[in-house]
């Protein structure tokens, strides 16, 4: 009854029954995989309502960061949960991102026309890791601070513009007294509000271009109305998305910073490892080796190879991609429609590859604490790494292209059996007709 | 010999150095030497004082089974009477070095944590579970076995790599907080909820990730074929099952 009247109310002062209506009835294609970004989508729902709750007790300032932050447990009843379950989001956030972007490259959803789309969603990525690494930051505790100063040197590894770059940041040599407050900035106004903005065009473009599917014809989308449907499903993955989070931030403690104490530059805690989305970056500042070149006669310190050359080439190729892979394919047609991985056996490989170069790095980063519990001297185990980068990639690559033809050889004999699907159309004699359908 | 006769007469003095010297010919001097001086497998024990030879003791680390391969807490080995009389015997012999700290829980937990954070986590660790230290497979042990008197005295005598902090530096009050914020690491509700976290963050990693992945299996589980599926109205075409 009432929502009947605010819906005419409206209707008749915006026009917005139409509206509604085709968005209603718009279908969206269904299958598992088709979740993993909501998820994401979810998780950073949950991050700037949890956020917004954060900034009205966070102090920026460099003195007064890590007891506002302590505070929270004291003063506030369900302070300490709230960080928790921000903290949380995050982690799960990215991984989730990772996830949905693995079931993307898989299943070839990055051709033409959704090239745009790939794009956005690799900067939501690095946007996304970027938020979380200065919200860790934020609390100017030991743990956070040495990963802060880590990454002030890659920056300062830059030549040239290094310096200036870092000064920019710290108002004045590290640790500068605009530190804080100007990640403050980036980390609550500049990047949410990027990712916002890029999150809509993400969607909108979803929306405009239809959803891919997995199906055998391009002509027509086959899935389930937006209400009541999709919505209760969609309604369904928030709600699983805040159950997960918080139950994991209700049970399980995140970041004890009380224990790591605030940070002074002198201290470093041991064993100092970052978030697991930047496990990586640390992973190749670990593994890399420790030259120092002179280039037009500037030292070039070491890390800058691992730390920004390595980096930098990874997203190149990987924004690159759905261009590599049409010259790949020799395809440039428009595709609506996904395939399984094994429809490309050496995709499959590459996916593999990178998967497997990121495992290593990450793991990389946590060699001191594999030193300790295996009692064995990290200088191995970097060795170990190295060689795992270098080579086990390229073999786990190998690997998983022979399993993924192997799987397609057998798809294609048990689909040569079975698998005929016939589509009828009715004509206009009243008649059926065999319509012609194109495999996927 | 004349060393070892000299200990000899001296250690008939009292029956607990009586007992003293049986203990520590038959369980330490095969490497320390009867005369305490060490050798090539054990370093020596004279002037080591009261706390050395009650840490590497009562934390079990000695008597050793093999002298060269390093051993962590692993508990008392040998009755504390024995390890009493032999510390008796000891430094009766070769007196010096730091007694054995008078410690009482109840520190002053900021200060502590202050001190800990300065001073020990750097290499036993930020919730001193223990860590690595070195290039070569060096650690530092975890410190939740510790008693609250074995904290102090690894602090007072600086075992192996450890370095030593004399009262000059650390005094005892100072030393007590210290030690109870150890201590009460152990058994320390966390503040956020059960502490599986304080290996920082690559635990939070691994359960994040298992987090994503049983999203993942929700989502699989409600998108399972219920329900109508549609066909595009937009355009021409037909339902099916997608």
């Amino acid at each position: 009854m009432i929502t009947r009247r605010v819906g005419r109310f409206f209707d008749e002062r915006l026009g917005t029954g139409a509206v509604l209506r085709a968005a209603f009835k718009k279908i969206y294609p269904d299958h598992w995989s088709f979740y993993l970004g909501e998820f994401a989508l979810y998780c950073f729902v949950l991050l700037v309502v949890t956020g917004v709750w954060l900034t009205f007790v966070y102090d920026p300032s460099t003195t007064g960061a890590y007891p506002s932050v302590l505070a929270l447990g004291r003063n506030d009843p369900i302070g300490y949960l709230i960080r928790q379950v921000h903290h949380w989001s995050a982690v799960v956030f990215v991984a989730a991102i990772i996830v949905h972007m693995a079931r993307i490259f898989f299943t070839a959803a990055f051709r033409k026309p959704r090239e745009i789309n790939w794009i956005i969603g690799i900067l939501l990525l690095v946007l996304a890791s970027l938020t979380g690494f200065t919200g860790y930051s934020l609390p100017n505790d030991a743990l956070s601070g040495t990963g802060l100063r880590i990454g002030m040197s890659v920056a300062l590894s830059m030549p040239f513009i290094g310096a200036w770059a870092s000064n920019l940041v710290n108002g004045g040599a590290y640790p500068g007294p605009l530190l804080l407050p100007h990640i403050y900035t980036i980390h609550v106004y500049f990047l949410p509000v990027l990712i916002a903005l890029l999150l809509s065009l993400h969607m909108g473009m979803l929306v405009l271009q239809k959803h891919t599917q997995f199906a055998r014809d391009e002509s027509v989308v086959v899935g389930r109305r937006f209400f009541p449907d999709y919505f209760l499903r969609t309604i369904a993955a928030f709600g699983a998305t805040v159950t997960v989070v918080v139950a994991l931030a209700a049970v399980i403690e995140i970041n004890p910073i009380e224990r790591f104490g605030e940070y002074r530059y002198w201290l470093v805690p041991n064993p100092a490892t970052p978030d697991w989305y930047a496990g990586w970056l640390d992973g190749a500042l670990r593994l890399g080796p420790a030259v120092e070149w002179r280039i037009f006669g500037h030292p070039v310190p070491a890390v800058f190879w691992p730390g920004l050359v390595l980096p930098g080439i990874a997203l190149m190729v990987i924004v690159a991609w759905p261009w590599i892979d049409a010259r790949l394919t020799r395809d440039t047609a428009y595709h609506d429609v996904l395939v399984p991985p094994s429809a490309a056996p050496w995709r499959v490989g590459v996916g593999a590859a990178l998967l497997t170069a990121g495992v290593v790095l990450t793991l990389a980063a946590t060699d001191d604490q594999q030193a300790l519990a295996l009692h064995v001297p990290i200088a191995a185990l970097v060795t170990v790494d190295r060689l795992a980068f270098a080579f086990g990639t390229i073999a786990v690559g190998l690997v998983a292209t022979v399993f993924a033809s192997n799987v397609r050889a057998r798809r294609d004999r048990h689909g040569a059996e079975s698998e005929r699907v016939i589509v009828l159309v009715r004509n206009e004699q009243g008649g059926f007709e065999e319509k012609p359908v194109r495999s996927a | 010999m004349i060393p070892f006769l000299l200990s000899t007469v001296v250690a008939v003095a009292t029956p607990e150095r009586v007992a003293g010297k049986f203990s520590y010919l038959t369980r330490c001097a095969s490497c320390h030497g009867t005369d305490l001086r060490g050798g090539d497998a054990a370093p020596s024990l004279r002037g080591v004082g009261a706390a050395d030879l009650d840490f590497w003791m009562v934390t079990g680390r000695m008597p050793a089974a093999v002298p060269w391969i390093e051993v962590g807490h692993r508990g008392q080995q040998i009755s504390t009477r024995e390890v009493r009389a032999i510390e008796a015997y000891v430094t009766n012999l070769a007196p010096g070095g730091p007694p054995i700290p008078e410690i009482a829980t109840g520190g002053n937990l900021t200060h502590g944590r202050a001190l800990f954070t300065q001073n020990c986590q750097q290499c036993h660790g930020v919730d001193a579970s223990g860590a690595s230290i070195g290039d070569r497979g060096e650690w530092a042990p975890s410190l939740h076995a510790a008693s609250i008197t074995q904290v102090a005295e690894a602090v007072r005598v600086g075992p192996d790599n450890m370095p030593k902090f004399a009262p000059s530096q650390l005094d005892d009050p100072a030393l007590g907080d210290l030690a109870t914020y150890v201590i009460s690491l152990d058994t320390a509700a966390a503040t956020g909820a059960f502490p599986v976290s304080s290996g920082g963050p690559v635990p939070e990693g691994l359960y994040g990730w298992l987090a994503a992945g049983s999203l993942a299996l929700l989502g699989y589980a409600f998108s399972k074929r219920s329900g109508r599926t549609t066909a595009d109205d937009s355009r021409p075409g037909e339902e099916r099952q997608c």
